[in-house]
């Protein structure tokens, strides 16, 4: 059987090809999307899980235009700065479980350090910071020295174990684990550390000159909540300690949820149609081939071939077709899931994790299964009748291909 | 001679059509039997339910010594498979394959193909088709089809052949050299059922039967006598 399978589909290989490119195109857009979603959904899931800060609170001045996102995870990437007192006051607010502040230096560009892409310099007190510390599996810092660093994950590094940065020497101290937020482009050092590199800034002199020395100042407090105490209350008491705006986590996160919804949402519409498409095809091309080769399995019918061999050449180049589309479809999906990577990246609020081999692989095998397993669906009226057929049929029909 | 097959009171019809009524025939191993008749009076049906192809509305039949017209699809199949050669009115080859995988298709579905490919290309070329192994039907004569689906009825050795009119639309020369082809499968053993219009081929059988109006006759007349008198008979009917 599988030699007429085979000959049947060489046959017949510019229709086997018009759907086996269907079935690609289905493969690959579903493909691309599970692992965009997977992706996504990891990057969420981990930041939920690692980032304690349920408020973070900036500077009244920081824009609005900020991504959210990019607040949540990784803070300000303005040069607005509040009074360094805005910390312990913030710390003593009842309902108020821990809070640690960060000191945003600047984004250095390429001509600033060794790395070659920009990033974005901050300055964490490692004392109090529950934000950075459970990305440091490898190292428990509970104080940083001034030529040390712990940078993000996709920071490119030419040396091995330290960098330099406007000219000084850092010793790469640890590497954070992937985010998928903008943590995963920043370079951190102690609070002192940053607030020297940018003491120097004769960009930042007005901002100094205004708000008063960096060693009395900060970017951000990241707050962590006691739950039993009201939110307004607390926010309420953020908003006495100064020209402040807290940003709530739990709405932002909320928000990057609706976005990611409405993003899987799209996401799964799109796949699904382009599996019902697949689908539809597959079942037009194999009833049509029941219709048009009756006469010829009368043939195989009447030469001793049985009801379940019909069956089984149509299942078989059902099968055959599914497998070849399903196969270049995750080609093609490789290729649209990092079209959509490169489109998704420049929406940072979207944290991103990539998907490990193994579930690109369960991903891959899955949607050939899923496929076969429609494609044999769709033969299966056409497998039917084709079985159906009396090998008598052979002695009445006309001529045929 | 022991029937190899052996069909007794066989009846078809459709609703109320009778096609077949009380067909009685056996075919010994190594025999020929022709089967003549009027168009359109049941000889390919016979033939059919011969060949298993379609079971009947009454009677049995007996493929070595075993009645096969109870037997379930598959089963039938199988048989059709290890027992039958078919011949069919038309050549009813497969047009995507070529002339060498039409005679292949019979040991492709009795998962025999690799030991059969030599003698497929045999047979072919017994058939002086040799220099035509890969074309396709379209590109071969009618007579070259006949031949083509001559040597896929004999590819598999079968005990019996089957054969729907062989040497209908040919023109003498060609129909000769068919009916040559034909009856030469009697020296392999196999039996041979022939269902035919030309009286020349009918009376080199060894048995002609004449079927009207449903009815298989065994006419008295001796077979391999004179061409033209059988003919009269039959034109009288």
């Amino acid at each position: 059987m599988t030699a007429l399978i085979w000959r049947s589909l060489a046959h017949r290989k510019f229709q086997c090809f018009a759907v086996a490119i269907t079935i690609a195109l289905g493969v690959g857009i579903i493909f691309s999307i599970v692992m965009v979603y997977r992706g996504v959904a990891q990057g969420v899931e981990l930041s939920e899980q690692r980032m304690g800060a349920d408020i973070v609170v900036v500077p009244g001045d920081v824009s609005i235009a900020v991504e959210p996102g990019i607040m949540l995870f990784g803070g300000a990437t303005e040069n607005t700065y509040m009074p360094r007192g805005t910390y312990p006051a913030i710390q003593a607010i009842k309902g108020v479980k821990s809070a640690t502040p960060q000191f945003f230096t600047q984004k250095l560009t390429a001509d600033c350090h060794d790395i070659g892409s920009a990033i974005r310099m901050a300055g964490f007190d490692a004392a109090s910071d529950w934000i950075i510390k459970p990305w440091l599996k490898q190292a428990n810092i509970s104080r940083l020295a001034d030529q040390a660093v712990v940078i993000g994950a996709k920071v490119n590094t030419w040396n091995q174990g330290y960098m330099y940065i406007l000219g000084k020497k850092y010793e790469i101290v640890t590497v954070a684990e992937e985010t998928g937020t903008s943590l995963d482009y920043s370079i951190f050092v102690n609070m002192e550390e940053a607030r020297r590199v940018v003491a120097q800034s004769s960009q930042l002199q007005k901002v100094w000159d205004k708000q008063g020395p960096p060693d009395q100042l900060i970017s951000a407090v990241l707050v962590q909540i006691d739950k039993s105490v009201p939110l307004d209350e607390i926010l309420q008491q953020i908003y006495k300690t100064g020209y402040v705006q807290p940003i709530v986590a739990s709405a932002t996160k909320e928000k990057l949820q609706q976005q990611f919804t409405v993003l899987a949402w799209l996401l799964g519409i799109v796949g699904g149609l382009a599996a019902l498409i697949a689908l539809f095809q597959l079942f037009a091309r194999f009833y049509t081939l029941a219709l048009e080769r009756q006469a010829e399995w009368g043939v195989y019918l009447a030469l001793g071939a049985s009801s379940r061999d019909i069956a089984w050449i149509v299942i078989g180049e059902a099968i055959a077709v599914t497998l070849a589309g399903s196969l270049a479809g995750l080609l093609l999906g490789a290729v649209m899931y990092y079209l959509l990577l490169q489109l998704l990246s420049s929406y940072q609020s979207f944290p991103f994790i990539a998907p490990g081999w193994q579930f690109a692989a369960l991903a891959s095998l899955s949607a050939i299964a899923v496929f076969v397993v429609l494609g044999c669906l769709a033969a299966w009226l056409p497998a039917y009748q084709g079985s159906r057929i009396s090998p008598s049929t052979v002695l009445t029909r006309g001529e045929f291909d | 001679m022991p029937a190899l097959l052996e069909l007794s009171s066989v009846s078809k019809q459709y609703d109320n059509d009778v096609i077949l009524s009380d067909i009685s025939v056996a075919v010994g191993k190594g025999q020929v039997i022709a089967i003549i008749g009027d168009s359109g009076g049941g000889k390919t049906t016979l033939l059919s339910i011969m060949g298993l192809l379609q079971n009947p509305t009454g009677g049995e039949i007996f493929l070595d010594g075993r009645e096969v017209s109870t037997l379930d699809m598959v089963q039938q199949a199988k048989l059709r498979n290890k027992y039958f050669g078919f011949v069919f009115q038309r050549a009813r080859l497969i047009n995507s394959l070529s002339a060498l995988e039409n005679v292949m298709v019979p040991a492709w579905i009795a998962k025999a193909g690799g030991s059969m490919e030599k003698r497929a290309e045999e047979l072919l070329k017994h058939f002086n088709l040799g220099n035509r192994l890969h074309y396709k039907p379209q590109a071969l004569s009618l007579g070259q089809l006949r031949r083509v689906a001559l040597a896929r009825a004999l590819l598999l050795n079968p005990p019996l052949l089957l054969v729907d009119e062989p040497t209908n639309d040919l023109d003498p020369k060609l129909a000769a050299a068919v009916s040559a082809d034909l009856l030469q499968a009697r020296e392999t053993g196999a039996s041979v059922v022939i269902v035919t219009h030309d009286y020349d081929l009918a009376a080199r059988a060894d048995e002609v039967f004449k079927l009207k109006a449903g009815k298989l006759q065994r006419p008295n007349w001796k077979t391999k006598t004179d061409i033209s008198l059988v003919a009269d008979r039959l034109t009288e009917g």
